[in-house]
């Protein structure tokens, strides 16, 4: 087991050093700079003077590989560098947006979970009746409607759009809060969490259900279930006792492929509820070229990927020990 | 291996593919005739006393400063015009409405914030949606099938790059690097889309086809092929990519899905398409702010929402017909 860690943990250096350099290269070698001319696109020699100042300054006319070296080997020791618009760090920028998309990823997550496995096992249960039918079509519904749209719509109906005015639209904290206690504080941050932690759940319901549905048909029809049943227990003990626990297992890998997105959030909805998250993070650092920011982000994702797909499969090697011996052997 | 006319007739049975079939026909049937359900001229007209022949299409010169509109105006007793379903424009700006008016009889689906015929817009969108999305997948589907055909035929060190490849790639988070790139080159536009998202994608097919390479290189009827001599291109293209087929055009179709979602995504950022050319997620992109102009979101997101559902219903549709083992399964 720990071979496998340990030949698994080398692996993931090249992967790592292709990621970023892919990224880096394509970033800079994608036609247009930052710059500091503003909108009316005016450019006087003393700006033009001043601009080749900075580039030198930030080290932009460095040649590209030399500046890569120079990302990477400050990256290894944890300094991803500073905003070229701020000058502020990108780990201060990441620590100040992570926890805004942490608490709606986690939620979305938790919800994603606790509604998807008991469907799933309903679903599986009862297999081509209309039941099965009617959930799995909803679901796909959901799942084909695109996040923006739907967002949207919440908040043209509930979000004061052209109807109701039930929920906040902007941000995760209404402006009147500076005084107020713990109690009206949360109260407060939940009504802001509604809308798009919906929008953030219900895309994922359709695959996770699914894939818990599939898991639990692999198990009921195992030999040990139905010897379960032979023996005269009922359905329920079955399920609940017998078959449940083992169905969960495949879904514990499925967990590790959400670790990226736990961090990186989404751009559409945090753009939509003007959350100031990662994803708004990015999306304001691609608007003004601010590569540090981008190749910081990115790279954290690409990092917690390579764990993710890592923490899968020791998981199923730990689950499964058929895997394991396999594993070692090959 | 089923013969083609069974793989057809388990699919139409499938009501859901029959839907799908009908929308996603509708889509490509707007986005073919789209100047002549809606255009800012005429179809056919005879104005002065000269014939017009498909202006919308040709646009000659001595119709060029007109619309249909201000051509009514100035029609004299023997002149006439056939104009198209919806007789705006997709650039053309209304004068005479307010930005954002709601639907009404002059505009079915109302306007946009420069006072653009929504519903115009949106037939001319539908060229843009279905034109990336087919490009980028013919452009991912050639580069995945490519290299998982050699990476599963040739086996060694050709397998360990693709396979290397593939796994930085998919490391790589997509979205963020898509936006990125959209966002940094000055001139992106539809072409720019649409080769940033086959250049991406590509990874799931190469894994794909690499195993069913893998796995149709052991069977029987290639290591004869061998036996008789064959070079590895015949082999690889007329024994083994024929029977790999199915799992390509199911994972084609719901690409196309993808693509169009990702399009509608990124010109919603505002990172897609330009201004002047109509799209779905551009016109959706014109409702942030303006939440009270329901039209703008309703209706170009159905469009979006139904091809989409049509292409996932239509590659799930497929996948159960090629293979029965599959039935239900995930991916």
């Amino acid at each position: 087991m720990r071979f496998l860690v340990g030949r698994r943990l080398l692996q993931l250096v090249p992967t790592f050093l292709g990621v970023t350099l892919l990224t880096f290269f394509l970033l800079r070698l994608a036609p247009g700079a930052p710059s500091l001319v503003g909108d009316d696109g005016i450019v006087t020699p003393a700006v033009q003077a001043s601009l080749e100042a900075w580039r030198e300054l930030k080290g932009l006319n460095q040649p590209l590989w030399a500046q890569y070296i120079n990302w990477l080997s400050r990256f290894v020791r944890f300094d991803f560098g500073s905003s070229l618009i701020d000058e502020r760090p990108v780990r201060t920028l990441i620590v100040e947006a992570l926890p805004r998309t942490l608490v709606l990823t986690v939620l979305a997550l938790i919800f994603t979970y606790t509604l998807s496995i008991p469907l799933g096992i309903h679903s599986a249960i009862h297999r081509g009746q209309r039941s099965d039918r009617i959930i799995s079509g909803v679901l796909f519904i959901l799942y084909s409607m695109p996040s923006f749209w739907v967002a949207l719509l919440l908040v043209v109906v509930l979000g004061g759009g052209a109807w109701f005015d039930l929920f906040p639209i902007v941000g995760l904290r209404s402006s009147n809060m500076e005084g107020a206690g713990f109690f009206v504080r949360s109260i407060d941050l939940i009504w802001h969490l509604v809308l798009p932690v919906f929008c953030l759940t219900y895309p994922s319901l359709a695959r996770t259900s699914r894939f818990q549905r599939s898991a639990m048909l692999d198990v009921i029809r195992q030999d040990y279930i139905r010897t379960a049943r032979a023996k005269g227990l009922t359905e329920r003990t079955v399920i609940l006792r017998h078959a449940l626990k083992n169905s969960l297992l495949p879904i514990l890998t499925l967990l590790s492929t959400d670790l990226p997105w736990i961090l990186g959030g989404s751009v559409i909805v945090e753009r939509i509820f003007a959350i100031r998250g990662m994803g708004m993070l990015t999306f304001e650092a691609i608007l003004r070229r601010d590569y540090p920011v981008i190749m910081g982000v990115t790279s954290l994702v690409a990092i917690l990927t390579m764990v993710g797909v890592l923490l899968g499969d020791l998981a199923y090697a730990w689950i499964d020990p058929r895997i394991r011996f396999e594993r070692t052997q090959g | 291996m089923k013969g083609k006319r069974d793989t057809w007739s388990a699919m139409k049975s499938r009501r859901g593919a029959r839907w799908g079939v009908a929308v996603l026909a509708t889509v490509c049937g707007v986005a073919l005739l789209s100047d002549f359900i809606a255009s800012d001229k005429p179809i056919l007209a005879r104005i002065d006393g000269k014939l017009y022949v498909l202006p919308n299409l040709f646009t000659p010169v001595g119709l060029r400063p007109y619309t249909i509109n201000t051509l009514i105006e100035r029609m004299g007793k023997t002149d006439w015009l056939i104009a198209p379903l919806v007789s705006w424009g997709a650039n053309e700006q209304d004068k005479g409405t307010a930005p954002l008016a709601p639907p009404s009889s002059r505009h079915w689906l109302g306007t946009d914030t420069a006072r653009r015929d929504v519903l115009a817009r949106m037939v001319h969108g539908s060229r843009v949606s279905l034109l990336v999305g087919l490009a980028s997948v013919s452009i991912f589907i050639t580069i995945g099938t490519l290299l998982g055909l050699l990476a599963g035929f040739f086996g060694g060190w050709v397998d360990v790059i693709v396979s290397r490849t593939v796994e930085t790639v998919m490391t790589i988070p997509v979205f963020f690097l898509i936006l990125a790139v959209m966002g940094i080159i000055e001139s992106a536009g539809i072409g720019t889309m649409m080769v940033v998202i086959g250049l991406v994608y590509w990874t799931r097919v190469a894994r794909l086809v690499r195993v069913e390479t893998l796995k149709l290189r052991q069977l029987g009827f290639i290591e004869a092929a061998t036996a008789l001599g064959y070079s590895n291109r015949r082999i690889l293209l007329v024994h083994i990519l024929p029977n790999a087929l199915g799992p390509i055009l199911v994972a084609a179709t719901f690409g196309v899905a993808a693509s169009i979602m990702m399009e509608a995504s990124l010109s919603f950022l505002g990172f897609g398409t330009p201004d002047a050319t109509a799209s779905w997620g551009g016109l959706l992109r014109g409702a942030m702010g303006n939440f009270h102009a329901w039209w703008l979101i309703l209706f170009p997101g159905l469009a979006v929402f139904a091809t989409v559902t049509s292409c996932n219903v239509l590659g799930e549709a497929m996948r159960d017909s090629f293979d029965p083992h599959l039935r239900h399964e995930v991916e």
